[in-house]
């Protein structure tokens, strides 16, 4: 079981060496990237994500426990970025092994579902605008308290 | 100890009535008391204890 917040960049490489699908039969990889979004502000460059690690561990560990439980998966993986990512890196890669295919779809999607709607991670945009992509990076890290 | 308490009801009808503008997001917002869930906002605040505030979360 894969649960990791990573400062560093993940890939799919990773995650398949990562993964104990040895006795799988189906294996299901989703990756979520940064987009190139546009707004009013101006073009999206990066993400700065950021968590309020000890209670953002629980929950994936929650989640993954209850994707075994309830797909049979017999390994899963949930791994997020923290920081900057910028457009066209990884944020997010959630996987399972499963006995067959269509468990291992829904219990990634399950995983990934799970994971942007009850996990304490933020993001917040940096844009390309008259200052260019000199945007600084998330200024003080406070522990715990992720209060704007 | 329970005098040193306030319930996180409290503190937060104190935290909007400072400023007004946190009252939308805190509305759509979950809290935790020492990195744990709250489910009851009557749960004792103490001056120790550590009140975390979490808007809509964002990841992925």
């Amino acid at each position: 079981m894969g649960i990791r917040l990573s400062r560093a960049p993940i890939s799919l490489a990773a995650a398949e060496r990562s993964l104990a699908g040895r006795r799988a039969g189906g294996v299901a990889y989703f990756a979520g990237t940064v987009r190139p979004d546009r707004h009013r502000g101006g073009r999206v460059v990066a993400l700065d994500y950021e968590v309020d690690p000890g209670p953002a561990r629980r929950r994936l560990e929650a989640i993954a426990g209850r994707a075994r439980r309830r797909f049979g998966a017999y390994d899963v993986l949930l791994w997020h970025r923290i920081g900057r990512v910028r457009v066209g890196e990884v944020a997010v890669i959630v996987a399972a092994a499963c006995a067959h295919r269509a468990e291992a779809f829904a219990a990634t999607r399950f995983l990934i579902d799970e994971l942007k709607a009850t996990v304490p991670i933020w993001k917040e945009e940096r844009r390309a605008s008259a200052a260019g992509s000199a945007a600084r990076p998330p200024s003080a890290r406070r522990r715990g308290t992720p209060v704007k | 100890m329970s005098a040193s308490t306030v319930p996180a009801r409290e503190l937060l009808a104190r935290l909007t009535e400072q400023y007004p503008r946190l009252r939308p997001i805190l509305r759509s917002s979950r809290f935790l008391r020492n990195g744990e869930y709250l489910e009851d906002l009557a749960a004792p605040i103490g001056v120790d204890d550590e009140l975390a505030v979490h808007p809509p979360y964002g990841g992925g």
